[in-house]
C-alpha cells in the first residue's frame, strides 16, 4: 500500500493521465444507462413461478392494467356520458391498447318485462332515452360480475379498465402511453368531478420521475454534505476539494458500469451516486489528514506526502476492504434490485479506493498545499478531544458497569426485532401523501383497486369447465373469495354461468347458482362469445382463471391472505385440481421471504468477513471478535427501531446491516491499528489507549458524522425504503461511533495486539531462534510470542538490570551485546560475562522474591525481550 | 379522318365506356341482387367452425330454416344438432316490420321458451363472429351504395360498392361502412369488409365455392368470417341446401320446437 502511494506521488503526471483517459472511456458508456421503472427486479432472479406467470398471461391476458377512474354524482347524465365517449373513442384507437372494460361494452344478461336482455350495458356513442340509460345504470350496479368491478354500489364511480400491450423494447414506454392517455382526458376536464389515471403505465410513468427527481435531489446534497463536513473537520479548501474531485470521478466510472454491464436505475441504485460520494471521501479525509500532520513535521510535500504513505498503509487498506465487503455481501441476495445493488456498489467503492489512492498523492505531489490548516489538535479545549475525554472517562469509570449499561439497553432495544415484518409490496414503498398513493386510497374507497393476481385452476383435461362439478368448485372457491375480509372482489367463470341462470329463471337470486345440468351449462356457454370469458377460461375449458382484486398493500398481509385461502382450498376443494396463484403482484410478494433469507446471509458473511480479517490480522480470534462486538450493536438498534416503529424489512431497509457494518467497521479499524502501533511505542496499555483516543478521535469522529448526514440526505428521497434506508443507517452510524469510542477503548485495555504486519516485518535473528528459551517451538510460534511480549531497547551503556533490585522480569536479548557486572565492595565491579542474541537473563526472578544479584548493562544498542512473571 | 370525326369517334367511344360503368347504378346492382338471390322457402345444414386465437376449434352442427311469410318479412330458426349437449338449443325469429323483431330462445334443458325481450342486432350470435345484422337480409333504403372501383376477386369481376347507412339508420347498425364485393356474372357477394364506428376494420367475410340452388340463386358452399378485433374466426360449410321444397309455418313455432320436431334432418 505504501509502495502504491509513493508510486503515485513520483509518477504524478503518469497517473493523473491514466485516471483521466479511464474516466472517459467510462463516461462514453453513460448513455447507455436506462432507468428502469418495472417490478421485475423486485422479484427473485430466475423464479420458475415467473415463466409460468408469462404463460399464464398468454393465456389469460395481461394483468398490467391501467384504471381511468371517474367519480360523479351524475356519472349517468347524458352530457357526462357523451364527454365519455369522446375519451373512450381516442383510447379505442391507440395502438398499445389490447382491450379496454367499461361499465358501457359489458355484456347485460338480464331477465326484464318477461323477457331475456342479451346486450351490451350500453352504446355511449349512441344513447337511448333517459329511462334506458338510468335502467342500464340500475343493471349494471345489481350486476354480480360488474358491481365494485368497473361500478361502485351507488353509481357515482365507475372505472374503464384498460389492458395495456407490454413492449419492453420501447424506450420509456409507460411515459409515452401515460401522458398520452392522460392527453385523452382532456374532455372530462370541467364534465366530471373527479377523474384520473392509476395502476400499470401511470404507476411506473410515476416511478421514473421520482428517481428522476431523487437523482436531481440527492446527488447535489450529498455533494454539499461532504463539502461542509470536510471543511469544518480539515479547515481546509483543498481538503473538501480533493474528495469531491475523487467522488466525481467515482461517479463516472460507476454510471459508466452500468451502462456498461446494462444495470439499470431504478428506485434502489439510484442512491449509488450519493452513497459513492459520501462513503467514498472517507479514505480522503484520513489521507489528507495525514498529509497535514507531515507538513506540521516538515513543510514539504515529498516529506508529507510519504508520511502520509507511512500512516496510511494497513488501516486504509483494511478499511476500503470491509466497506466494500459489506455492500458487495448484498449480491448474495436472490432479489434482482439488490443484486444489482451490491454489483454497482462494489464496483463504485473499489472504483473510488482505486481512484483515490493513485490521484490523491498524485494530485497533492503536483498541487498539494504546503501550510497545513491551523488547530490546536491536542488542546483539551477542542471539540474532539473533549469527546475523547468524555469516552475515556466514561470507559475507565467502572468498566463492568459500563459494558452491562451497553448490554442491557442493545437487549431492551433489541428486543424489538420481534416485530419485524417483512414487506416487498411496490405501492407500499411510495409516501403515504404521494399522489400515487392518494389515488390509489380514493380509488380503494369506491372501487376493487388496480391491484390484482390470479388464481389458476386446472382440471387437466379439456372441457372440464363446462361440466357442473368442476364449476361449483369454481363457485366455492369465489364465493370463499368474496367472504373473507382480505380481497374486495373476485370473478370466476362460475360467476358467467351462475347469472345466466339467475337470470334464465327470471332474475330469482335464488338461482344463482351452477345448474346440475351438463347440458344445460353447454347451452348457456352459447350466450357468450369467446371474447366475453376469455379471461376467465381458457380455450378448451381444462383451465379457468379466478380474477381476485384486493387492497392489501404489504407483503404480510397478502401472505396471509393467500395463506388462508390455501387452507381453505386444501381442505374443501376438489383435491385433483391444480391450483396456482400467479400475478406481477404474487410474485413480488413471494420474494419478501428472499429479502430476509438474502439479508441473513449477508449479514453472516460480512461478519464472517470481518472476524476473518481481524482474526488473520491480529494473529488472535480474539482480536476478531473484538472488532466485531461495537458494530453488532447499533444493527441491534436499528432492527430493534424498526420493530417497534413498525417499519417493514423491504429491499431498502434489508440493507442496512451489512452495509453499516462494513462501515462502522472502519473507526474500529482505525482505532485498533493505532492502538496497536501506540502499544509498541509506549509499553503501557493504558497510555495507549488514551494516546489512540485522542490521535485518532478527530478522523473517527468527522468520517462517521459526514456518514451520518450522508446517509440522512437519502431521508429527501420520494420512495419509503431508500428514506428508511437513510435515516436508520444514519442512526447506526451515529450508535456505531458511540460504540467504537466507549466499548472499543474498553475492550482493547484488556488485550495486547499484535499484528500480521508487524509479524511478516519482524526479523529474528537465528541466535534468537535457537535460544533454548524456545526449544520445540515453531519459528511462527516464536515470532508470535516475541511481537506479544514487551519489547525494550536500551542505549548503549544503560542498565538492563541493577543489582539488588527486586523484579520479577527476565529478558532475552533479541539484538545486541550485554555485559554482566557483579558489584565487588568499594564500589568495585567484576566482568562477568558478555550475553549476546539469544541468550536470556535475569531467571532468577522466577523462583520469587529475590534480589539481583549482578548488573547488566548494554554494550551496543540492545533490543530485549522483557518478560513478567 | 377529319378532325370533327376524330373529335365525334372519341366522344362516343367515350360514351359507351361510361355507359358501361354507369350502365347499372349501385342501387340497382343491390335490388338485383336481392332480387336474384331471395328464396321463398330456404333450408340448410352447415358445419360451423370456431377458431380461437390459439387455434383450436369448436366444431357445431346447425340446421337453418327460412321462410319468408310477408313482404320481404321472414320467420327464422336456427337449430343446434351437436355437440351433443346443445343439441335442439334453438333460436327462433320473426321478422316485424316497423319494431324489434320478436325472438326466443330454446334451451332444451331448461325445458321452456324464453323470449328475448331485447336483443341487440349488434350482439354476436352464439358465439359465432356474426352479428344477427350479418345475417339478416339488407334493407337497401338504410343504405347508400357507392361503386368504389371494379375488381377482380376469386377469379370474378366485381362491383367494389361501398355502403354505409342512411343518416337515421347509423344508430341501428354496428357499422360505419361495409365494403361488398359483387360478382357481375351472378350477382353474389364475394367478400365483405366491416368497419366499426371509429372507420376501422374488424372483420372480413370471404365466401366461396358458389353453388347454383335453382333459377337465379347462387349460395356459397364455404364463408369465413375472420374476426380482427376479436382475434376469433368462424368458418361455416354448407352440408346439404334446399330452396325449393316449402317449408311448412308450423316449423317456426312454440310447440313445434317444443316437441323437438325442429332437430330433425330432411
Amino acid at each position: 500500500m505504501k509502495k502504491l502511494l509513493i508510486f503515485a506521488k513520483n509518477n504524478y503526471i503518469a497517473v493523473l493521465i491514466v485516471i483521466f483517459i479511464i474516466t472517459l472511456l467510462f463516461a462514453s458508456k453513460i448513455p447507455k444507462v436506462v432507468i428502469d421503472p418495472s417490478s421485475d427486479g423486485f422479484m427473485i432472479k430466475g423464479d420458475p413461478e415467473k415463466t409460468y406467470y408469462e404463460k399464464i398471461i398468454k393465456e389469460f391476458g395481461s394483468d398490467n392494467r391501467m384504471i381511468i377512474f371517474l367519480k360523479d354524482k351524475n356519472l349517468f347524465s347524458e352530457d357526462k356520458i357523451n364527454a365519455i365517449s369522446k375519451v373512450l373513442e381516442k383510447l379505442e384507437k391507440y395502438k398499445y391498447i389490447s382491450k379496454i372494460e367499461t361499465v358501457y361494452n359489458q355484456k347485460n344478461i338480464k331477465w326484464r318485462d318477461g323477457g331475456l336482455i342479451t346486450e351490451d350495458f350500453l352504446d355511449p356513442f349512441n344513447l337511448p332515452s333517459k329511462e334506458e340509460i338510468l335502467q342500464a345504470k340500475r343493471d349494471a350496479i345489481e350486476n354480480p360480475i360488474l358491481n365494485s368491478n368497473l361500478i361502485n354500489k351507488d353509481g357515482t364511480a365507475m372505472a374503464i379498465n384498460i389492458i395495456i400491450e407490454k413492449h419492453p423494447e420501447i424506450k420509456s414506454y409507460d411515459t409515452i402511453v401515460s401522458k398520452e392517455i392522460e392527453s385523452y382526458l382532456k374532455p372530462l376536464n370541467g364534465v366530471i368531478e373527479e377523474y384520473f389515471q392509476i395502476g400499470g403505465p401511470y404507476f411506473k410513468k410515476s416511478l421514473v420521475e421520482y428517481i428522476i427527481k431523487d437523482q436531481i435531489k440527492l446527488v447535489p446534497l450529498a455533494v454539499l454534505v461532504l463539502f461542509i463536513v470536510v471543511i469544518i473537520s480539515l479547515r481546509s479548501l483543498y481538503g473538501a476539494l480533493s474528495p469531491l474531485v475523487t467522488a466525481g470521478l467515482s461517479v463516472v466510472w460507476t454510471f459508466g458500469f452500468m451502462g456498461l454491464i446494462g444495470i439499470p436505475i431504478n428506485i434502489i441504485t439510484v442512491i449509488i451516486p450519493a452513497l459513492v460520494i459520501v462513503i467514498g471521501s472517507t479514505e480522503d479525509i484520513h489521507m489528507i489528514s495525514e498529509y497535514f500532520e507531515g507538513l506540521e513535521h516538515k513543510q514539504d510535500r515529498h516529506f508529507a506526502i510519504e508520511f502520509m504513505a507511512n500512516k496510511m498503509g494497513i488501516a486504509i487498506f483494511l478499511t476500503a476492504f470491509t466497506t466494500i465487503a459489506g455492500f458487495s455481501s448484498i449480491i448474495t441476495n436472490d432479489i434482482t434490485v439488490l443484486k444489482q445493488f451490491g454489483i454497482v456498489t462494489t464496483f463504485g467503492l473499489t472504483a473510488n479506493f482505486i481512484i483515490t489512492v493513485f490521484y490523491t498523492p498524485a494530485m497533492l505531489r503536483l498541487r498539494g498545499p504546503l501550510e497545513a490548516p491551523t488547530h490546536s489538535d491536542r488542546s483539551d479545549s477542542n471539540i474532539f478531544q473533549k469527546i475523547a475525554n468524555l469516552a475515556l472517562k466514561i470507559t475507565y469509570f467502572n468498566r463492568g458497569f459500563v459494558f452491562g449499561v451497553v448490554v442491557v439497553i442493545t437487549v431492551a432495544i433489541g428486543f424489538g426485532m420481534n416485530f419485524l415484518r417483512i414487506n416487498n409490496d411496490t405501492i407500499s414503498y411510495f409516501k403515504k401523501t404521494s399522489e400515487i398513493r392518494l389515488r390509489s386510497d380514493i380509488v380503494k374507497e369506491h372501487l376493487a383497486r388496480a391491484q390484482n393476481f390470479y388464481i389458476v385452476v386446472d382440471a387437466g383435461k379439456p372441457g372440464a369447465f363446462k361440466n357442473p362439478h368442476y364449476l361449483k368448485e369454481i363457485y366455492k372457491i369465489v364465493n370463499h373469495l368474496n367472504e373473507t375480509k382480505y380481497f374486495s372482489k373476485s370473478i370466476g367463470i362460475s360467476d358467467f354461468i351462475a347469472l345466466v341462470n339467475q337470470e334464465m329463471n327470471e332474475g330469482n337470486k335464488k338461482f344463482y347458482v351452477i345448474p346440475e345440468s351438463k347440458e344445460l351449462i353447454a347451452q348457456y356457454y352459447l350466450l357468450f362469445h369467446r371474447k366475453d370469458i376469455e379471461n376467465n377460461v381458457n380455450a378448451d375449458f381444462s383451465k379457468a382463471n379466478i380474477i381476485v382484486k384486493h387492497n392489501l398493500t404489504s407483503s404480510y398481509e397478502l401472505k396471509n391472505a393467500i395463506q388462508e385461502v390455501q387452507n381453505y382450498i386444501k381442505n374443501n376443494v376438489d383435491s385433483s385440481l391444480k391450483i396456482k396463484f400467479t400475478g406481477e403482484n404474487v410474485l413480488v410478494n413471494a420474494a419478501a421471504d428472499t429479502i430476509a433469507i438474502g439479508q441473513a446471509w449477508s449479514i453472516t458473511l460480512i461478519l464472517f468477513i470481518i472476524f476473518f480479517i481481524m482474526s488473520i490480522l491480529f494473529l488472535n480470534l480474539k482480536a476478531g471478535l473484538l472488532s466485531l462486538i461495537p458494530n453488532i450493536i447499533p444493527i441491534f438498534f436499528a432492527f430493534g427501531t424498526m420493530g417497534y416503529l413498525g417499519i417493514d424489512l423491504n429491499v431498502g431497509t434489508a440493507m442496512i446491516a451489512a452495509i453499516s457494518i462494513g462501515i462502522a467497521v472502519d473507526d474500529t479499524i482505525h482505532l485498533m491499528v493505532r492502538y496497536n502501533s501506540e502499544l509498541k511505542r509506549m509499553n503501557d496499555q493504558d497510555l495507549a489507549i488514551q494516546e489512540t483516543m485522542h490521535s485518532e478521535v478527530r478522523a473517527v469522529v468527522s468520517t462517521s458524522i459526514a456518514l451520518t448526514l450522508g446517509f440522512s440526505v437519502l431521508v429527501l428521497s420520494n420512495f419509503l425504503p431508500v428514506i428508511h434506508f437513510g435515516w436508520l443507517s444514519a442512526m447506526v452510524m451515529v450508535i456505531a461511533l458511540l460504540a467504537d469510542l466507549i466499548i472499543t477503548p474498553l475492550l482493547l485495555s484488556k488485550t495486547r495486539l499484535i499484528t500480521l504486519w508487524d509479524m511478516l516485518n519482524i526479523k529474528l535473528k537465528q541466535s534468537v531462534f535457537n535460544s533454548v528459551l524456545f526449544e520445540g517451538m515453531k519459528k511462527w510460534q516464536i515470532k508470535k510470542l516475541v511481537l506479544s511480549s514487551k519489547m525494550k531497547e536500551f542505549k548503549e551503556g544503560e542498565y538492563i538490570i541493577r543489582q539488588g533490585d527486586k523484579e520479577r522480569t527476565f529478558y532475552l536479548l533479541l539484538d545486541g551485546k550485554a555485559d554482566v557486572f557483579r558489584n565487588i565492595e568499594n564500589g568495585e565491579s567484576i566482568k562477568i560475562t558478555t550475553f549476546e542474541d539469544g541468550q536470556f537473563f535475569g531467571e532468577i526472578a522466577l523462583c520469587g522474591d529475590i534480589e539481583r544479584t549482578a548488573n547488566v548493562i548494554a554494550k551496543t544498542n540492545c533490543l530485549t525481550l522483557e518478560f513478567d512473571w | 379522318m377529319s378532325k370533327i370525326l376524330k373529335a365525334s369517334l372519341v366522344i362516343i367511344i367515350s360514351f359507351f365506356l361510361s355507359l358501361e360503368l354507369y350502365a347499372t347504378t349501385e342501387k340497382d346492382i343491390m335490388q338485383t341482387q336481392k332480387d336474384r338471390q331471395k328464396t321463398k322457402n330456404e333450408y340448410s345444414y352447415e358445419q360451423m367452425v370456431l377458431v380461437n386465437s390459439d387455434e383450436s376449434k369448436e366444431v357445431r352442427q346447425v340446421i337453418r330454416k327460412v321462410k319468408e311469410v310477408g313482404n320481404d318479412l321472414h320467420k327464422a330458426i336456427v337449430t343446434f344438432l351437436s355437440p351433443a349437449d346443445i343439441k335442439g338449443t334453438a333460436l327462433l325469429t320473426w321478422e316485424q316490420k316497423d319494431r324489434d323483431d320478436d325472438q326466443w330462445l330454446y334451451m332444451p334443458n331448461l325445458g321452456k321458451m324464453q323470449r328475448i325481450a331485447k336483443g341487440s342486432k349488434k350482439n354476436y350470435f352464439m358465439g359465432t363472429d356474426f352479428t344477427y345484422e350479418d345475417m339478416t337480409s339488407e334493407d337497401i333504403n338504410n343504405f347508400n351504395y357507392t361503386i368504389l372501383r371494379k375488381e377482380n376477386k376469386q377469379g370474378k369481376d366485381c362491383w367494389v360498392i361501398e355502403a354505409t347507412p342512411v343518416a337515421n339508420y347509423s344508430k341501428d347498425t354496428a357499422y360505419s361502412k361495409r365494403i361488398l364485393w359483387v360478382s357481375k356474372d351472378v350477382y353474389v357477394t364475394v367478400q365483405i369488409e366491416f368497419y366499426d364506428r371509429k372507420g376501422e376494420l374488424i372483420k372480413t367475410q370471404m365466401s366461396s365455392d358458389f353453388k347454383n340452388i335453382g333459377g337465379t340463386i347462387w349460395r356459397a358452399e364455404k364463408t369465413i368470417m375472420n374476426n380482427f378485433k376479436e382475434k376469433h374466426k368462424t368458418l361455416i360449410k354448407t352440408i346439404k341446401i334446399d330452396a325449393s321444397t316449402n317449408i311448412d309455418e308450423e316449423s317456426f313455432t312454440e310447440r313445434f320446437i317444443l316437441k323437438g320436431l325442429h332437430t330433425e334432418l330432411k
